[in-house]
């Protein structure tokens, strides 16, 4: 049985279990279930606190056009964070560790902690980050041992700096942000998904590019290019929001650089390119992002002294989603 | 004439039905599809969306995922599966079945979903992409993991 007819027969096993829907009087109707009953009093008083916030100081409307900002009012933040990767490598070369064409996979599950507070220079916010997995099926993702760590960035959620647990010296670049989310901790980070705002309002339909380097403390090299479209709005976890997809995109690289540790016995090396589809759920009015899916994909070639070769093939996929916030 | 949030629902109804219970189980499928729809006419009317049936699919994925989280075990779950599966208990088959069950249930909710559209539905791969508010690309990525999951799991 091929794999398509296996996930047939267990989708019609679970089909099969499938209770009738509820009809539409029930779902209507205003004697519900107690669950309902719960949810139509968390949106009524929802609408109410709404409904005062815009008299109290006339907001406008959350999916009007508007100029996006990442505001993160100061407080604690906590999103669920699922993570699954996979990587393959095919070629002569004996790797090692793992076998020709085989997917090794490492799939893990836990938190990210912010916590926000207003950066020394007007404008700025300081965020601290701290992970904590609980659950990894195999391998260690790289958010796994990353100790908390704090970013500075902007209100258009540009990258300023960073500082370090300790002295902010010697920060590793593993930790900083990367225009391509995912391939670092700060494909973790929400901001890190989220594309930098433009200038202007924006509404559904919407569409803008970014480019810039590859990382914010190496400059030179391939440049990134980034589209970004504000695809929809949509509701959830109760709040408004507006979805925006972008697709990143990288170059090819060379890495084939001996002086920065690459073995002498590597003759050619190069990264990429390297592709991201990340979709954001952007609350607007309160200028959060409230969920975030990142789709990574890259590949490697290496060739050795020998003549041998590798081609390393690997893909992140990042789900984080705002479970708290105080 | 434009149809009635009603007869937009009926119309989608055990389809939605089917897709929240592949995706959090039979007990819980109900009160998402309930909650869905409630949220969905507080706001507006079924009529005034574009694509009805793409809106109310993906909102019960999204309903789907904050459920998951804080739901029964997959393995208390799966069981409920079994216990309604009335053709279990007398299929000559039932080994396999409850293989391939097993292994489709213990998909990553976006895999789950994008093989459910694609391989049971049989909606296109750009259709698939529009319910689940991603690229093409995305969904056939998708799927093909979906495929190399069911192969590991089952060797």
């Amino acid at each position: 049985m091929s794999e398509e007819d296996l996930i047939r027969t267990g989708f019609g096993v679970l089909t099969e279990s499938a209770p009738q829907p509820p009809s539409f009087d029930e779902i209507t109707a205003e004697s519900q279930r107690p669950q309902l009953r719960k949810l139509f009093y968390a949106v009524a008083v929802v609408g109410l606190a709404a409904a005062l916030v815009v008299l109290m100081v006339s907001l406008p409307t959350s999916l009007t056009p508007t100029v996006l900002a990442y505001s993160y009012p100061e407080g604690t933040y906590t999103y669920d964070i699922s993570y699954f990767e996979t990587h393959q490598q095919t070629g002569s070369a004996d790797e090692g560790s793992i076998q020709p064409g085989e997917v090794s996979s490492t799939e893990a599950h836990g938190t990210l902690t912010y916590t926000v507070e207003e950066g020394s220079d007007a404008g700025t916010k300081t965020i601290g980050v701290q992970a904590v997995v609980s659950d990894v099926n195999s391998g260690h993702p790289m958010f796994q041992d990353i100790p908390e760590v704090r970013f500075v960035i902007d209100s258009n959620g540009g990258f300023v700096r960073a500082l370090g647990p300790e002295s902010g010296e010697g920060f590793p670049e593993l930790v900083l942000p990367d225009p391509l989310p995912g391939s670092n901790l700060s494909g973790g980070l929400p901001f890190g998904f989220g594309p930098p705002f433009p200038d202007h309002p924006l509404d559904v339909g919407d569409s803008w590019t970014t480019s810039g380097p590859r990382s914010a403390i190496v400059e030179d090299g391939p440049q990134f290019t980034a589209e970004h479209k504000v695809v929809r709005t949509e509701t959830i976890a109760g709040r408004d929001t507006l979805v925006i997809n972008s697709v990143y995109q990288l170059p090819a690289r060379d890495v084939t650089d001996q002086s920065v540790g690459v073995p002498d016995w590597i003759t050619e090396a190069s990264y990429g390119p390297e592709t991201a589809d990340v979709t954001v759920w952007f609350d607007p009015e309160a200028g959060i992002i409230v969920r975030a899916e990142l789709d990574r994909a890259t590949t490697s070639e290496t060739r050795f002294e020998d003549g041998q070769t590798l081609t390393s093939k690997g893909t992140t996929q990042i789900v984080v989603e705002l479970t708290t916030k105080s | 004439m434009k149809d009635s949030d009603q007869e937009i629902y009926e119309k989608h109804a055990a389809d939605l039905i089917r897709y929240a219970t592949v995706l959090v189980g039979p007990d819980q499928a109900p009160d998402v599809v309930s909650i869905v729809v409630l949220r969905v006419l507080n706001r507006r009317s079924l009529g005034d969306l574009d694509d009805p049936k793409a809106y109310l699919f993906r909102s019960v994925m999204n309903e789907c995922r904050s459920w998951g989280r804080r739901r029964q075990s997959r393995r208390v779950a799966l069981s409920r599966f079994f216990e309604r599966d009335e053709s279990a208990s007398l299929d000559t088959t039932v080994a396999d079945r409850v293989t391939a069950a097993e292994a489709v249930w213990k998909l990553p909710p976006r895999l789950r979903s994008a093989a459910y559209l694609v391989y049971w539905l049989d909606l296109p791969i750009s259709e698939a992409a529009q319910i689940l508010g991603v690229s093409s690309g995305t969904v056939k990525r998708y799927v093909h993991e979906a495929r190399e999951r069911i192969r590991e799991e089952l060797s």
